[in-house]
């Protein structure tokens, strides 16, 4: 079942390898606006694992995480 | 904050990458960074530098597919990843000033990544205060 988010900026990070779509995040989310959703697609493996790991330090929100066609996106709330 | 040392003598490509991706890896997880650029990793750092070897691997597979992977842009270039790091994260860079002087550079001469040219004992002075050093 696929939910309908508002997003702010989307990052195409597809054509980027580790630490690639990871850093574009972070560089995304640290010049956006709170309150903001924020995505990025990666078809790196290690993101599954990264970018979870850095939303929660950074004590972000992981909106959701959707799986399709070859790649990830990954939705993150800015939250400070 | 813990803190981690990364020194790298080498001019070589692959080892300026991976000391950038693991400086990435260390900003992410809140670490303070301090780089020392000795020898031919100075070099690397000048502004005019007029060669940029290719990444290099014992593997000639590895170095055809790594080196297509950067020509297509598919990976961030050190220098950019390093620049990166220092908007996101407390990242210090550093060359040595032996190496430096020898070359007869200034730190004006160096790309503007770089924060300061010191000796090492400064780095050693880092060194004492960090959690981990590796060099590459």
């Amino acid at each position: 079942m696929s939910q309908d988010y508002i997003v702010e900026t989307v990052i195409d990070a597809r054509n980027s390898f580790c630490p690639g779509p990871l850093m574009e995040l972070i560089k995304t989310i640290k010049r956006g606006e709170l309150g903001k959703i924020y995505e990025v697609w990666s078809k790196d493996a290690g993101s599954i694992r990264d970018i979870p790991k850095w939303v929660e330090k950074a004590q972000h929100q992981m909106v959701d995480i959707i799986k399709e066609n070859g790649h990830t996106r990954f939705l993150v709330k800015k939250m400070r | 904050m813990s803190k981690l040392v990364l020194v790298c003598d080498s001019g070589a490509t692959d080892k300026l990458q991976t000391l950038a991706m693991v400086a990435s890896g260390a900003v992410t997880n809140d670490l303070e960074v301090f780089i020392f650029f000795m020898h031919d990793a100075v070099y690397a750092l000048k502004k005019d530098a007029s060669y940029e070897p290719d990444v290099t691997s014992i593997f000639p597979e590895v170095a055809e597919k790594v080196n297509q992977a950067r020509k297509e842009g598919k990976i961030v270039h050190w220098k950019e990843l390093l620049e990166d790091l220092k908007e996101l994260g407390d990242v210090k860079i550093n060359a040595c000033v032996q190496i430096t002087e020898i070359l007869g550079l200034k730190k004006e001469d160096l790309l503007p990544i770089v924060d300061d040219v010191v000796g090492v004992s400064t780095l050693a002075e880092q060194v004492m205060l960090a959690d981990r050093v590796i060099s590459f």
